[in-house]
């Protein structure tokens, strides 16, 4: 009797969780794993037949320096990584003191506005950047004529286009930061700060000892979410600048994307997912952590 | 009167600060009301005549209906099942006791860790061997369920419905289907606003999933068309200026309505 009934629960369970664990098994949890056979393939769409090759294609990845390398790239998405994340994190939590500061008015508007370019798809962000980057009509430019100096092409220069690739990023993400930082600023009870001053701490002082430290766990999840954006774009500087010039703004997810489905070396871009995956490991299963936390 | 005007000054830099943010789109938007020579004009011209001629140009000459089309219909139908799927295993995962429950949950939760970007190679090979490259189906489907989706709803059916309505509805005989349909469902209102803003947000933004599934231009959303616009030679910037301010308006329109989810969903530190 028992036994049935527990039976009968779990077939009911299972039945609601049904369409996302098809759906996940499908197109999540499946090609995880078979991902991880194909790097040691050499399967390629242009033919129908795949051998084994073992280590053959990491091999390749980690023997290749030369400057359209996958392991270039990988070094290219690190820098970019090094830079966006600190300046994005300080940037979006100048956002929050602004949109949280006494002194301000229209603060609501202010967040709003600040918030707008996060709600937009990355292949608008950009293509409104290119064209106020445009050499000819870009506003930047129409702007240095103006002043009466020379117009600059924005992206087609290597270090520039590195530049602006990410500071669009950042513009892009920074008031999605600013709304968690907001959420965790406005969090702390105002009695605390009153408590600390009657006890004759000063602005700096009740900064470091109150704001600070109750903010750390915002400042960590911040911290780790930019991280994994940086390592995984792709789309916006895909459409923004291709990976160029040359391959100045070319990183990891459009390397694999492109041997994948323009050079049609499926195996290869699979071992390079596989090193990428272990990159992006350690810092999702930290993000994790902090969700389950937070639950 | 000396802190009155430090404090209008800074109101007045925050603001030209805040002007200067967002820029760009405005620049683009504006620009698409500019006609197509005055865009390029030398000596360049700040201001110049309103016009809708590129709004009727980019209809006349390009897929664009097609592909907005195609969006609408992915956008919709993709959040419709999000919503109907993530609150089915949200129901089990809250309140219904099973054996394997955690571990479906653990198992749910830890899709998060691998992103789209990672698994796109393999992706493409399961698409392929279904025959979903090219149609409705792989944009619309795969896309649906998403752990985001489960968790907030589990989390919200866990918290807010009280096992005792389940309890007395099963004694009076229902279903676990007609309690889903009748009593869940209808409870579940301020989740499903929630989860039906962040779906249309992401299917409508969307571009990598797309991306794999879609070469023809048939099945193309208005986020490819764009990028694939953009991409060609010659662009025609005055198209594209009046293609993108078109493809912003629905997201707007949802995000100005409904503001507060998207406050929530990244306070609960859900990501994109």
């Amino acid at each position: 009797m028992n036994t049935s009934k527990n039976f009968r629960s779990e077939m009911v369970g299972i039945f609601f969780i049904l369409p996302n664990l098809i759906i996940f098994t499908l197109f999540v949890i499946f090609p995880a794993i078979s991902g991880f056979y194909l790097a040691f393939t050499d399967y390629s769409m242009l033919r129908t037949q795949s051998n084994f090759i073992g280590i053959e294609n990491f091999k390749t990845i980690f023997s290749d320096f030369s400057s359209s390398s996958f392991l270039r790239s990988m070094l290219r998405t690190f820098v970019f990584t090094a830079i966006f994340v600190p300046v994005s994190f300080f940037f979006s939590l100048f956002l929050s003191v602004i949109t949280t500061s006494e002194t301000v008015k229209g603060k609501n508007f202010l967040r709003t506005l600040f918030y707008w370019p996060w709600i937009l798809s990355p292949v608008i962000v950009a293509l409104s950047w290119k064209w106020f980057l445009d050499i000819d009509a870009g506003f930047l430019n129409i702007m240095l004529e103006k002043m009466g100096m020379q117009p600059k092409m924005w992206l087609l220069e290597p270090n520039l286009a590195f530049f602006w690739v990410t500071i669009v990023n950042i513009w892009y993400v920074a008031g999605y930061f600013m709304v968690m930082f907001n959420a965790a600023l406005t969090s702390i009870p105002q009695e605390v700060y009153d408590a600390a001053s009657i006890d004759g701490a000063n602005k700096w002082q009740r900064f470091w000892s109150i704001t600070f430290p109750l903010l750390r766990p915002t400042s960590i999840l911040v911290l780790v979410l930019s991280m994994i954006m940086a390592i995984r774009s792709f789309e916006l500087v895909y459409v923004f600048t291709k990976g160029g010039p040359g391959n100045a703004t070319m990183f990891m997810v459009q390397k694999v994307y492109e041997a994948g489905f323009q050079d049609y070396k499926l195996g290869l871009a699979a071992a390079m997912s596989v090193v990428m995956f272990f990159v992006l490991l350690g810092l999702t299963l930290i993000q994790f952590r902090y969700m389950r936390e937070e639950e | 009167m000396k802190k009155k005007q430090i404090v209008i000054l800074i109101n007045i830099l925050v603001y030209i600060f805040a002007l200067l943010y967002v820029l760009p789109i405005i620049w683009t938007i504006i620009s698409s009301f500019r006609l197509e020579k005055d865009l390029f004009a030398y000596p360049p011209k700040l201001i110049s005549e309103f016009t809708l001629k590129n709004y009727v140009k980019v209809i006349q000459t390009t897929d664009m209906l097609t592909y907005f089309k195609n969006s609408v219909i992915v956008t919709v139908s993709s959040t419709i099942i999000t919503i109907i799927i993530s609150l089915m295993a949200g129901y089990a995962l809250a309140k219904i006791k099973f054996k394997s429950k955690n571990f479906f949950f653990t198992l749910f939760l830890s899709t998060l860790m691998i992103p789209l970007q990672v698994i796109m190679i393999s992706i493409y090979f399961v698409l392929a061997r279904i025959g979903w490259i090219n149609t409705y189906w792989g944009l619309i489907i795969p896309p649906a369920a998403t752990p985001t989706g489960v968790f907030l709803a589990t989390q919200y059916i866990k918290s807010s419905i009280p096992n005792e309505v389940i309890e007395s509805a099963k004694i009076d005989g229902a279903s676990e289907l007609k309690i889903f349909w009748r009593i869940i469902l209808p409870l579940c209102q301020p989740v499903i606003a929630a989860l039906a803003v962040l779906s249309f947000t992401w299917r409508w933004n969307d571009y990598i999933w797309p991306l794999l599934v879609v070469s023809s231009p048939k099945y193309m959303t208005i986020q490819l068309g764009l990028a694939l616009f953009s991409g060609e030679h010659t662009v025609q910037w005055g198209s594209l200026l009046a293609m993108t301010t078109l493809s912003m308006i629905p997201v707007l329109i949802v995000f100005l309505s409904f503001q507060k989810y998207f406050v929530k969903g990244i306070t609960m530190g859900s990501i994109k």
